[in-house]
């Protein structure tokens, strides 16, 4: 009960920059389908070649070359752009509502309340995972909005499968993140670990399949248990979904453990 | 029983000895006053009583539990208010206080008003566009809120006017004696000696003095300035017991005083005195006094033995 105080009043305190990130990320899905008829119209099979042509680290960035179906155009951003984003903040928002408060010393009156360590944690996690569902069930539904105003022809569950995805995605990072800090209580620790990890591990997803020796390797990287096995075609994948579901779980936890045995920083 | 007790209570930083070796107690109903310089070792002590900090070694008991062990359990019975209290953003007096009850189990808003109509507090307010007494307010009354019969504070008037700083005191007062606790942490002395029943003095993490308010203000230091209207012999002034340091420049005398001002006053007035200021000496210099009477022998400023 104490955690879910905790994570409403954090959701209340970052309403309004919630809200602009809500409006934000879903009005590029929005944006981008409106796109979808006039690319359609004037794209050329020459698209197709040129992305066919291009040189395969272009390709593996854009994340899809078959630009030409819905899907494929679709892919080229929630095959690359989102994915990078939400992960990326969910390193972000993390890091300052756990170890970037802490070091503030922005703890010291709620643990001074018969409040647990365990429950703020919690808390502060759920909060997170809160705003990380928000901007992406907001990308899933504008982008579904869109896609019925321009008459697109693609499987709208899909979309929404490929949201609830990233979703996972961002829970696994900010899980990664709560761990870092738990264990360390230092806000330049814990961004550069989580947000660096967040980036590093997308170059990896992106570019292990252009090496052989590497591309067995691709699976170690979160993304690729997200959007790997392209959710867009294929809809949610209850492994890698329920995977993340599992790093999210268990970077907690852990972090938990970590905080409770050790000074609580200011 | 006592209401804080430690025994050999440590803290160590790497090798930096924050607090070492604290045997303390605090009675119920006792208004403890816990004095020493900035980074002497009283925020370490707090926030060892909060269980916010591990002890290297010892431990300390509040409301008859382990601090570190029960700090949940500890808390119910607890008011915490931290030196420089952290607020969050966006949020006024009334929606944070109002959080911090709920994970109370609950404050009635008519408590939470009467606190901040004491201080002139506006909760309408978003804390950050307080001023920092404003903020220190809304510190102090979340500590007292609901009504705990333990609180902690550290420099709890700090960034409070003097009007403010007495209200807290006649506030102190009342808490104890209605039967509760206060543990007070401070730099200056004459806000502790004001309203404390007992004080302990803490140098470089180690308790070097614990003794009664009294027997504090017997100790008093003070730096005393006299000008006359014509020019005084300073012999008298220098034999008086717990002056020292006299010196003269033109009709103006400059000493210090320790102790009872009487023997000084009554020799200045037989002179014609235009003024007589007298300043409350630092904590430092007071230390100074304590070391000489620990260890007559050892430098002024060493550590005590």
């Amino acid at each position: 009960m104490n955690a879910l105080r905790v994570a409403g009043r954090s959701l209340d305190t970052y309403r309004r920059p919630l809200l602009i990130w809500v409006a934000a990320v879903g009005a590029m899905g929005f944006l981008q389908v409106l796109f979808w008829p006039a690319f359609e119209s004037s794209a050329s099979e020459g698209l197709e070649q040129l992305m066919e042509n291009l040189p395969a680290a272009l390709q593996a960035l854009v994340g899809e070359t078959n630009l030409l179906t819905p899907e494929g155009f679709i892919n080229s951003r929630f095959n690359s752009l989102f994915p990078l984003l939400i992960g990326v903040y969910a390193a972000f928002r993390a890091t300052n509502e756990t170890a970037g408060l802490e070091q503030d010393g922005g703890f010291e009156l709620l643990l001074g309340t018969p409040l647990s360590r365990r429950e703020l944690l919690v808390g502060k996690f759920l909060a997170v995972a809160a705003a990380v569902a928000a901007i992406m069930v907001g990308l899933g539904l504008l982008t579904v909005l869109g896609a019925v105003l321009v008459g697109m022809d693609i499987s709208l569950g899909r979309i929404l499968a490929a949201a609830v995805a990233m979703t996972f995605l961002g829970w696994a990072f900010a899980g990664a993140t709560f761990l870092v800090a738990g264990v360390t209580g230092s806000r330049g620790i814990t961004l550069g670990v989580g947000a660096g990890a967040a980036v590093a591990l997308f170059v990896w997803y992106s570019f292990a399949p252009l090496v052989e020796a590497l591309e067995p390797f691709r699976p170690l990287s979160p993304y690729d248990h997200a959007i790997g096995y392209d959710p867009i075609r294929n809809g949610l994948e209850a492994f890698g979904t329920l995977l993340l579901a599992a790093v999210a779980l268990v970077g907690l936890m852990l972090a938990i453990l970590f905080f409770e045995r050790r000074d609580v920083g200011t | 029983m006592a209401a804080i007790s430690t025994s050999g209570l440590s803290k160590n930083y790497g090798s930096v000895r924050a607090l070492t070796d604290l045997d303390l107690e605090v009675g119920d109903g006792e208004l403890f006053g816990f004095l020493g310089p900035n980074g002497a070792g009283k925020t370490t002590t707090i926030r060892l009583l909060m269980g916010l900090l591990r002890p290297t070694a010892g431990r300390a008991e509040v409301a008859g539990r382990d601090a570190w062990g029960d700090a949940v359990e500890v808390h119910r019975s607890v008011g915490y208010l931290p030196s420089d209290p952290v607020f969050p953003r966006n949020v006024t007096g009334w929606e944070f206080l109002r959080h911090l009850g709920s994970l109370r189990g609950g404050v009635p808003d008519t408590r939470i008003r009467h606190l901040a109509d004491r201080f002139e507090l506006d909760l309408s307010r978003p804390i950050q566009a307080l001023s920092r007494g404003n903020r220190q307010k809304v510190g102090v009354v979340q500590a007292f809120m609901h009504d705990p019969p333990i609180l902690i504070l550290d420099e709890a008037s700090s960034g409070l006017d003097p009007l403010k700083q007495a209200t807290l005191n006649r506030l102190l007062r009342e808490t104890v004696d209605g039967g509760r606790t206060v543990f007070l942490s401070s730099h200056v002395i004459a806000e502790v000696e004001e309203v404390a029943d007992r004080v302990g003095i803490i140098r470089d993490g180690v308790l070097v003095a614990l003794e009664g308010v009294d027997e504090l203000k017997a100790r008093a230091v003070r730096r005393v300035e006299i000008r006359f209207a014509d020019a005084v012999d300073w012999e008298p002034f220098q034999r008086l017991p717990g002056v020292e340091q006299v010196e003269v420049r033109d009709r103006t005398l400059r000493l210090v005083a320790t102790g009872s001002m009487d023997q000084l006053v009554k020799t200045a007035a037989r002179f014609e005195v235009e003024t007589f200021t007298s300043d409350e000496a630092d904590l430092a210099e007071v230390f100074l006094t304590y070391y000489r009477d620990d260890d007559p022998d050892s430098d002024e400023g060493g550590d005590p033995s």
